[in-house]
């Protein structure tokens, strides 16, 4: 037992005494313990974007040849929770002729469901308080709540009242809807040899040696890895891909009128996706909570905490790639999807199945 | 992704190929910058260097040089060749006595017009009028910008000679290969 689990237990374990004690029905343990795993999910999400923030300005001013954020705090640590203040206390702006439903709407959809995301991600082996059941669909539920993403971006774009926000959110419709395609055959590629949907199982089968179980060195999943990372990075809206906010045509695309706490949800939202991203790679192919130098731990580390490391090295890595590359040009997008990626998907898909065959 | 309609599918591949190779020269140069240390002058903090001063050639606040022996105690002699000269008409003098005896009353420069163009300190037949490295020069009003007669006597005395023209203009493009990051 991991200790988060314990402590998770234990704090389980203590409530149902008081409850019971205090005649309260055993259901409002349940609900209780989801109140905390829900704010613990959300808490961390938080403090992830605000890392990814000072981490991704850092790297951006490195690659460019700049020092980056170094006032606030020691190392400029402090920049990204000043900024989040700031935006705390900003006005916030419904423009004139604004659909103000959709427009509030907008980033508070976008968010829950980049949240949603984070819960069937497997952070250990062993049952946790924010994740207490194996979904045994994990990877049809996150690809269901990505493309439910675009409904968000499509709400704020349209609501705000704004040419700029409208054509950015139709671009993030047209660009989210079909890069989804390609990614769903790429992930089907890693189900298929897996044989199971299941985000845990998908773990298991990659702890036995390590480093070298990892999906990662199999050459029939290379080319689903290749066309995962590419299209994840257009899903969430990095750089090479990031034409929906593309801020020299844009302003900055459908998050162009948003400003205070509903601007933040959406930066937020953003940077969540980034990092699950990085989770759910480092889930598929690089052995999600399993150390890297076997199973049992020799290292004894929490399993989380591989997770995320792996994870963030993913997060890097797209980091570096968008400090690399230029915009693409919306036709060059739609055809690198659909002439090349999907074509490209498919063929992976008939050699994973042959391989899968005689193995 | 050109000439998409004739290609063949091993062009496409050798595309594919091309593309690939051109993306990994790209995360190779951005690595190596990655680790290159950063070009940036840190602006001077108080507690960090006192000392600090910019690169030779650096024209910032003005001064008067000052001359105990002449009246006014300034080298100035209210030519108004800066004043002419100035595309920005930003200086204003006041000149005052006859002859050898002339000086500047008052000598108004609105640094907030001002483009540091050198023209002014290139003209003055006296070497009188100077720029300084002194950079910190940011205020709270536009009329806080307009330098008087006292706050660039105060200045001069700080700077018995004028920068030097030829060093200004040589050192502003010689900064040593070194230091520079060409790509």
């Amino acid at each position: 037992m991991s200790p988060i689990g314990l402590i998770a237990t234990w704090l389980r374990a203590l409530l149902t005494g008081w409850f019971r004690a205090w005649h309260i029905p055993a259901v409002f343990v349940d609900i209780l313990a989801w109140i905390v795993g829900g704010v613990v999910i959300l808490l961390m999400i938080t403090l992830i974007a605000l890392i990814l923030i000072y981490v991704l300005r850092k790297v951006a001013a490195y690659i460019q040849g700049r020092i980056g954020p170094e006032r606030v705090g020691p190392y400029g640590l402090f920049q990204t929770v000043m900024d989040a203040l700031k935006l705390l206390q900003k006005e916030d702006i419904v423009p004139a002729g604004a659909d103000k439903i959709l427009h509030t709407l907008g980033p508070v959809v976008f968010f829950f469901v980049c949240t949603m995301g984070y819960l069937v991600i497997p952070w250990e082996s062993q049952a946790t308080i924010a994740r207490q059941v194996d979904l045994n669909i994990g990877v049809l539920f996150l690809l269901a709540f990505s493309s439910l993403g675009v409904i968000g971006v499509l709400m704020g774009g349209w609501g705000s009242n704004n040419k700029w926000s409208l054509l950015g959110a139709l671009r993030g419709a047209a660009q989210m809807i079909s890069y989804e395609i390609p990614m769903l055959l790429a992930l089907v590629c890693v189900v298929l040899m897996a044989g199971s949907l299941s985000l845990e199982v998908i773990t298991e089968q990659q702890k036995a040696l390590g480093l070298l179980s990892w999906n990662l060195w199999k050459p029939w999943l290379w080319l689903p890895m290749i066309l995962f990372l590419i299209t994840a990075a257009a899903e969430i809206n990095v750089t090479p891909f990031d034409i929906p906010e593309a801020e020299s045509e844009l302003v900055a695309g459908y998050h162009t009128e948003y400003s205070g706490m509903k601007f933040a949800l959406y930066f937020l939202a953003e940077f969540s996706n980034n990092f699950l991203v990085g989770l759910i790679f480092a889930v598929l192919f690089l052995g999600g909570w399993s150390s890297p130098f076997g199973h049992p731990d020799p290292l004894y580390l929490p399993e989380f905490l591989w997770l995320v490391g792996k994870a963030m090295v993913v997060v890097l890595f797209l980091m570096w790639v968008r400090w690399t590359l230029p915009r693409l040009r919306v036709d060059q997008l739609m055809a690198l999807c659909w002439k090349l990626l999907l074509p490209a998907a498919f063929v992976s898909l008939v050699i994973v199945s042959i391989v899968g065959l005689y193995l | 992704m050109r000439k998409q309609d004739d290609t063949t599918f091993l062009a496409l591949l050798g595309l594919i190929a091309e593309g690939a190779r051109s993306i990994c020269v790209g995360l190779h140069i951005t690595a190596i910058n990655f680790f290159r240390p950063s070009v940036c002058e840190r602006y001077p903090r108080r507690d960090g260097k006192p000392d600090w001063q910019p690169r030779p050639g650096y024209r910032g606040d003005f001064a008067l040089i000052s001359d105990a022996e002449r009246p006014g105690g300034l080298r100035c002699i209210a030519c108004l060749q800066c004043q002419n000269i100035c595309p920005d008409k930003c200086i204003h003098i006041t000149p005052t006595g006859k002859g050898k005896e002339r000086h500047p009353k008052q000598f108004l420069i609105d640094a907030g017009l001002c483009m540091y163009c050198w023209l002014c300190v290139e003209v003055c037949p006296v070497a009188a009028l100077t720029m300084t490295p002194d950079y910190e020069t940011s205020t709270d009003r536009p009329e806080k910008l307009i330098r008087t007669l006292e706050q660039l006597r105060e200045r001069g005395k700080e700077y018995p000679e004028p920068l030097k023209v030829e060093m200004a203009r040589a050192d502003a493009t010689s900064v040593a290969p070194t230091e520079r990051r060409g790509d």
